[in-house]
């Protein structure tokens, strides 16, 4: 483990993460049902027109590597933020109902509307997800204690069986909704194409920014809200626009390649236990561990059964449910 | 039968006072204790009348609901075609309405006798078999059958069954360490769920449209296809583990006055979880194996009929027909509101017993919800 306190050691560790994620944007490039060549991958990103791999590599390679580092940085920095905001080690946007929100607001999107495309599910989806972000939190955070953990993860439960049950109900009355739901609902960046990362990029900017504004806040409310307010930290503030960031990109997310469960919950875990507590290194370290992680769970979920591939949601379920429990276990149950 | 908690069980009573109170508290929280040579009852004159409201309103929504339909019968013509009767009537009533409204009754008498065991045992009205992966294993399996082509009665109820019955057992092992607490056993409920809910969603994507569709609706849950052959499954599911949960009541009681004082009593804690953790899964797994995933009924049944009864278990066999009472009520309801066409009872519970949830939540907000 290397010394927590000095800053070179926490620049150093962002290079390595950094040339790690390039390595697997690489990786991401040339593997898949055709497997590309080193060299061929290399032409065709710096000098394009003349290779054999161009279309492939332009047209479907790029945007979902590009998806994958996008969405996963997304995913990570809203995990972060999200369990620092709560100081709950097992919030995750899933378990919050922002899944069960943007699914709500697709289907309504289809079926309502009569929208297929996918930029315009993305404005629902982020709708719907706020929504019921702001209603879980106003619900499990009722009472003195505040929103604690176990309140949070209850409340969360029962607001997305709820809205779940509405989505059903319109997928139960209408087959051409459901076909399309069916494919969203597992989470894949197969479809990623330029436009929809087009689409994407203010509201996954802003959150960004707003993520990297709030840092200061966050390590102030670490301490306990009223720490913070003592240190100048105008803590309601602070809470809108951290929740508000957390909206932003996870919804985004959602919206763009369907639900993803797990990458937010275990990433922030894996940044403190490499940089420690302070949010200032927390926050870039998952943000450069997020794509790492999506990116190799994909690139895992196209080489397991070629011919075909596994969505890369279905992976992530798949290793991060397992890792939820282990931290569940492994704490006494007050501490959670 | 409250053997465990009688005078006799919590030790002689140093002061007489002291006992005449406990006496006169036990008679209003449990009922009037009625002894005789080798045996010891309490009778609660409240408890028996609210589970016999429950059951005569049980039985009208039955008949309502065997009454109202596409093609609208009298209650005359219903009791003629129940008892013997030939023709068109009793071949919609006795091979159709009949055994739907019987089997749903069943289905969610299965569901609220389940709750029960699990809301009084974790201690926490938050506790069901939903929480625990019954209906996410069920529907996991259930999906996997049908994409593959199995789509007997007979594979798709064991199937089910098999699903609600590994995934409830892993989360019970998952969650065990050094002993098992209700809190922690939720959290990693929901885990295991979120992971098996996940491989739903892809076998769903993999498989052919239509098939994928009968499969989602399935994880719905309905009580639309029950024959007799389902209502007898059912009934045996109930006749097996309603005599075992009664039998571990007084057990179940104890367990319920915290740990320590269960322990103090001699009661062996974990064997007794264990059997009882058995017998709630075994009832809420026969009711999805047959009619699918009802959500909430677990939930809400154990409540109504505590908050009525007044006292803080429910009462198991009360809460049992408080949740047939739920169960053919939501029925009535989702064939009612639509029109033409039909609500699926799964979504009618839940979109009524999310609201209530969520109500519980905000209610209990300023305590804890430790279990």
């Amino acid at each position: 483990m290397p010394s927590r306190g000095s800053a070179t050691t926490a620049v150093s560790g962002l290079v390595a993460l950094a040339i790690a994620v390039g390595v697997v944007a690489m990786l991401s490039i040339g593997v898949g049902s055709r497997f590309i060549p080193p060299d061929s991958v290399l032409s065709a990103l710096f000098s394009p027109g003349g290779g054999f791999y161009d279309n492939v590599i332009w047209e479907l390679r790029i945007p979902r590597t590009v998806a994958g580092l996008v969405i996963g940085a997304a995913l990570g920095l809203s995990g972060a933020v999200m369990q620092g905001l709560t100081r709950n080690p097992i919030a995750d946007p899933g378990i919050l109902g922002v899944h069960a929100g943007a699914a709500f607001g697709v289907v309504v999107a289809i079926y309502v509307f009569g929208l297929l495309d996918f930029r315009a599910h993305v404005g629902f989806a982020f709708a719907g997800a706020a929504l019921v972000s702001a209603a879980v939190w106003l619900v499990g955070s009722r009472g003195r204690d505040g929103a604690t953990p176990v309140k949070l993860a209850l409340a969360g439960a029962a607001i997305s069986a709820f809205i779940g049950s509405a989505t059903s109900l319109v997928l139960y009355a209408d087959s051409t909704a459901f076909d399309e739901f069916r494919f969203w609902s597992v989470g894949s960046l197969a479809g990623a194409k330029a436009d929809l990362l087009l689409a994407a990029a203010p509201f996954l900017a802003g959150g960004a920014l707003l993520a990297f504004g709030v840092i200061r806040g966050l390590n102030a409310l670490s301490m306990g809200a009223d720490v913070a307010r003592s240190l100048g930290q105008r803590v309601r503030l602070v809470r809108g626009a951290a929740a508000l960031a957390v909206v932003l990109l996870s919804g985004t997310a959602v919206a763009a390649v369907g639900p993803i469960g797990f990458v937010g919950l275990t990433v922030p875990h894996v940044a403190r236990a490499l940089a420690g507590p302070d949010h200032r290194r927390v926050l870039p370290y998952s943000a450069l561990l997020g794509p790492l992680v999506l990116l190799g769970a994909d690139i895992v979920g196209r080489v397991v059964a070629i011919p075909s591939e596994v969505q890369v949601g279905a992976i992530t379920a798949a290793v991060g449910a397992p890792v939820f429990i282990w931290f569940v276990r492994r704490r006494t149950v007050r501490e959670l | 039968m409250t053997a465990s908690l009688d005078r006799g069980a919590m030790g002689p009573a140093a002061d007489p006072a002291l006992g005449r109170a406990l006496d006169r508290a036990l008679d209003r929280a449990l009922g009037r204790a009625v002894r005789g040579p080798g045996f010891s009852a309490r009778l609660a004159p409240r408890a028996l009348l609210v589970a016999s409201a429950a059951l005569a309103v049980l039985l009208a929504l039955a008949v309502a609901s065997i009454c109202f339909g596409d093609y609208p019968l009298r209650f005359d013509q219903v009791v003629d075609a129940i008892f013997g009767g030939s023709g068109g009537q009793s071949y919609i009533v006795q091979r159709f309405r009949l055994p739907r409204a019987v089997g749903g009754a069943l289905a969610g008498a299965l569901l609220g006798l389940s709750g029960a065991v699990f809301q009084t045992l974790a201690r926490n009205v938050l506790a069901s078999p939903d929480v625990l992966g019954v209906e996410t294993g069920a529907a996991l399996v259930t999906v996997i059958l049908m994409t593959l082509g199995l789509t007997g009665t007979a594979a798709l109820t064991g199937g089910a069954f098999a699903g609600a019955a590994v995934v409830t057992a892993a989360v019970y092992v998952l969650a065990y360490r050094r002993g098992i607490n209700g809190m922690r056993l939720i959290l990693v409920g929901i885990g295991v769920n979120a992971c098996v809910t996940g491989g739903t969603s892809y076998v769903l994507m993999l498989a052919e449209v239509h098939t994928a569709e009968r499969a989602h609706n399935w994880t719905l849950g309905g009580f639309n296809g029950l024959g007799w052959e389902q209502v007898a499954v059912l009934a045996a599911g109930l006749a097996v583990t309603l005599p075992l949960a009664t039998g571990l009541a007084a057990r179940l009681r104890t367990l319920s006055l915290g740990d320590g004082v269960a322990r103090a009593l001699g009661l062996p804690l974990e064997r007794s979880r264990l059997l009882l953790v058995g017998t709630g899964v075994l009832a809420a797994a026969a009711s999805v194996a047959v009619a699918g995933p009802v959500a909430f009924i677990a939930l809400v049944a154990p409540q109504i009929a505590r908050r009525l009864i007044g006292r803080p278990d429910g009462g198991l066999v009360t809460s049992a027909i408080f949740g047939a009472l739920l169960a053919v009520a939501a029925d009535f309801a989702g064939r009612q509101l639509a029109g033409d066409a039909e609500i699926p009872v799964g979504i009618v519970t839940a979109l009524a017993g999310g609201p209530w949830l969520v109500y519980l939540l905000m209610k209990r907000g300023s305590r804890s919800t430790d279990g």
